[in-house]
């Protein structure tokens, strides 16, 4: 079947052909009795489709819609806050991305900074206690130093005398 | 309000007249319910999808801008809706025709004496016919509701497909030359 025909089916049951190509279309439907029948069938199935029952809705449907709308609206008022963060955050997410790198950004800056201070505090700590140890140390030397030189020695010294 | 345009309505509806909204609910929602009911087969689904699409219309009413007719607007946020179930329940179940049962074959057609155009005299021709258009890949399928059943015009189609005017009417053509053909091997079943 001449499949150039077959594309003009459609533009012909909806007369929208030229008046040219209408007659080749007519000519062609009147030498091939098979190609009639299918453009008569193509025909007669979209007549099927432009008069088919239209299915509606139940009665309570304006009803059900109308009860969803108020309960809509009422949870609009308890999370309006939240329903624009969570549309903010849903169709920026770009933005949201950087926000949280930003946060993340400025936890790690004063997470470091605790770190640090605690750090400094316990270096002082350390410091002063490695000072006080060095005093000691120093306090203990000189006792040793002292116990370098025995009191009998220092007697001794006067007994020398 | 009754002899207001869509597009007049949807305007009062942004700002702030609910009656407006009511009016384009009455005005839509049989065609709508019978566009949905077309890609899922099933009344409450469709109504609930319904419900979705009118929902979506009364918190989204922003998102209209007037460069585009209402109705293609509207047919585009439904057809989402229910293309969107579609897929979700093809993931469930999927099943091509001859997996069906017995039951579910007795709408094939069985009388082989019967030309195509002596078939659509019957009543079962027109389940048929459904039945085929259920069968055709979803693009055509869609195509052929909003020509054929719903009777949009070309350009508002253009528009809800997102397809160039003249791809739609080869596929609209290509649409019907399937079904032509599911319907012929219905015939010969």
């Amino acid at each position: 079947m001449n499949t150039d025909m077959e594309s003009m089916i459609s533009s012909y049951i909806e007369d929208e052909l030229n008046k040219e190509d209408k007659t080749i279309f007519e000519n062609y439907m009147n030498d091939n009795p098979k190609f009639s029948q299918k453009v008569h069938v193509m025909r007669n199935m979209i007549n099927q489709f432009n008069n088919q029952e239209i299915l509606t809705p139940s009665d309570n449907f304006i009803d059900n819609l109308h009860y969803e709308i108020s309960n809509l609206s009422q949870n609009d008022k308890i999370t309006t806050n939240n329903r624009v963060l969570t549309y903010w955050f849903s169709t920026n997410w770009k933005a949201t991305l950087g926000f949280s790198f930003m946060i993340a950004f400025i936890g790690m800056f004063f997470l470091n900074r605790i770190l640090i201070s605690t750090n400094e505090i316990n270096i002082s700590n350390s410091d002063n206690l490695e000072e006080n140890t060095t005093l000691l140390s120093d306090s203990d030397s000189l006792k040793t130093n002292n116990t370098e030189f025995p009191i009998h020695q220092v007697k001794g010294t006067s007994t020398d005398k | 309000m009754n002899d207001k345009t869509d597009e007049e309505l949807i305007k009062d509806f942004q700002n702030g007249n609910i009656n407006a909204y009511n009016h384009l609910v009455y005005r839509y929602k049989d065609r709508l319910f019978h566009y949905i009911y077309q890609f899922v087969h099933d009344i409450d689904k469709a109504e609930d999808l319904l419900q979705d699409t009118f929902l979506k219309l009364y918190t989204h009413k922003d998102s209209y801008r007037e460069i585009a007719k209402f109705s293609t607007w509207i047919y585009t946020i439904a057809g989402n809706f229910a293309k969107t179930e579609l897929r979700k329940f093809k993931r469930r179940k999927t099943y091509s025709i001859s997996d069906l049962s017995f039951e579910d074959n007795e709408f094939i057609i069985k009388d082989t004496n019967k030309t195509p155009s002596d078939i659509f005299l019957d009543q079962g021709l027109r389940d048929s016919l459904n039945e085929c258009l259920s069968l055709l890949p979803l693009n055509f399928r869609t195509i052929i509701i909003l020509r054929d059943i719903q009777e949009l015009s070309y350009d508002e189609i253009s528009t809800i497909v997102e397809l160039p005017l003249g791809t739609v009417k080869s596929r609209i053509n290509r649409a019907r030359l399937k079904l032509y053909e599911c319907l012929q091997n219905e015939g010969l079943k």
